[in-house]
């Protein structure tokens, strides 16, 4: 599992966590996810693939505009 | 068994599997690829549903399915700038923008399910029809139904629905040859 940079807000609930994610083509991802799935600036999710600059990574849950797996800068991966 | 993404990929590359054009990255996840909306779209024509009123269709032997179509639907194409509103209780029958192949010899067939993010406005991708059958060739046809409150733009190109491939046991001793077989959108 890799960290992932993001902005983590809290949600509906106090397990639930919106996490926004900004995507290698600099469009601000939306995706709802369990506390335990993110920390205070990141969230958890798995490596695919990458490329000279980008990594594509997983998240554990479909993003608000229906994907499960984004592009982002490899720089947003904090920690593998 | 289901296939992970990887399976899929290496079904992709030696043509047991074949979608055209081919998913982008972005649209796998790890136990399914998702497909997207096509330009098309067939929606009712109320003008003819109000000058047959009180009409019953019977399915059955004698029902002729795109004789009922071709009736009771127009085919649209929706403008990618103002995509298409489906209002709250509307339905229509739209396509998925890629055609898939499932070849016998593969042991390949599939379902077809909706997607959470759009489940959530309450848009529904099929009737309770999402078998895809070994032999089955062609563009998707998806029964949407917005059972939510709002309504919903629907825009070519968004991921609409999601496909999982399933391997069967043996191989059919009859592909799918029914009339959907290599529909055209």
């Amino acid at each position: 599992m890799s960290r992932v940079k993001a902005r983590i807000v809290r949600g509906a609930n106090g397990s639930e966590r919106i996490a926004y994610i900004t995507t290698a083509e600099g469009v601000c991802a939306e995706v709802l996810l369990s506390a335990t799935q993110t920390g205070t600036n990141h969230i958890l999710a798995a490596e695919v693939a990458r490329d000279k600059n980008n990594v594509l990574i997983e998240l554990p849950q479909e993003t608000s505009s229906g994907y499960w797996r984004i592009w982002v800068n490899k720089k947003q991966v904090l920690h593998q | 068994m289901i296939l992970t993404d990887r399976e899929i990929q290496i079904f992709l590359a030696n043509r047991q599997i074949k979608i055209e054009p081919k998913p982008d990255p972005v649209l796998y996840s790890s136990t399914s690829v998702d497909l997207t909306l096509s330009k098309q779209l067939r929606v009712w024509s109320f003008d003819q549903i109000e000058k047959t009123k009180g009409e019953i269709i019977t399915p059955g032997p004698k029902f002729k399915y795109l004789k009922f179509r071709d009736k009771y639907t127009k085919s649209i194409t929706i403008r990618p700038t103002k995509g298409y509103v489906l209002a709250p209780e509307a339905f229509v029958l739209a396509w998925t923008h890629e055609t898939i192949c499932l070849p016998n010899h593969s042991r390949i067939a599939a379902r077809v399910e909706g997607k959470s993010s759009l489940a959530r406005l309450g848009l529904a991708v099929h009737v309770t029809a999402p078998t895809i059958h070994a032999g089955f060739e062609g563009p998707l046809q998806l029964e949407l139904c917005n059972h939510g409150p709002v309504s919903i733009r629907l825009t070519p190109g968004m991921p609409i629905c999601q496909v999982i491939f399933e391997m069967t046991l043996g191989t059919p001793a009859k592909g799918y040859s029914g009339i959907f077989l290599r529909q055209k959108k």
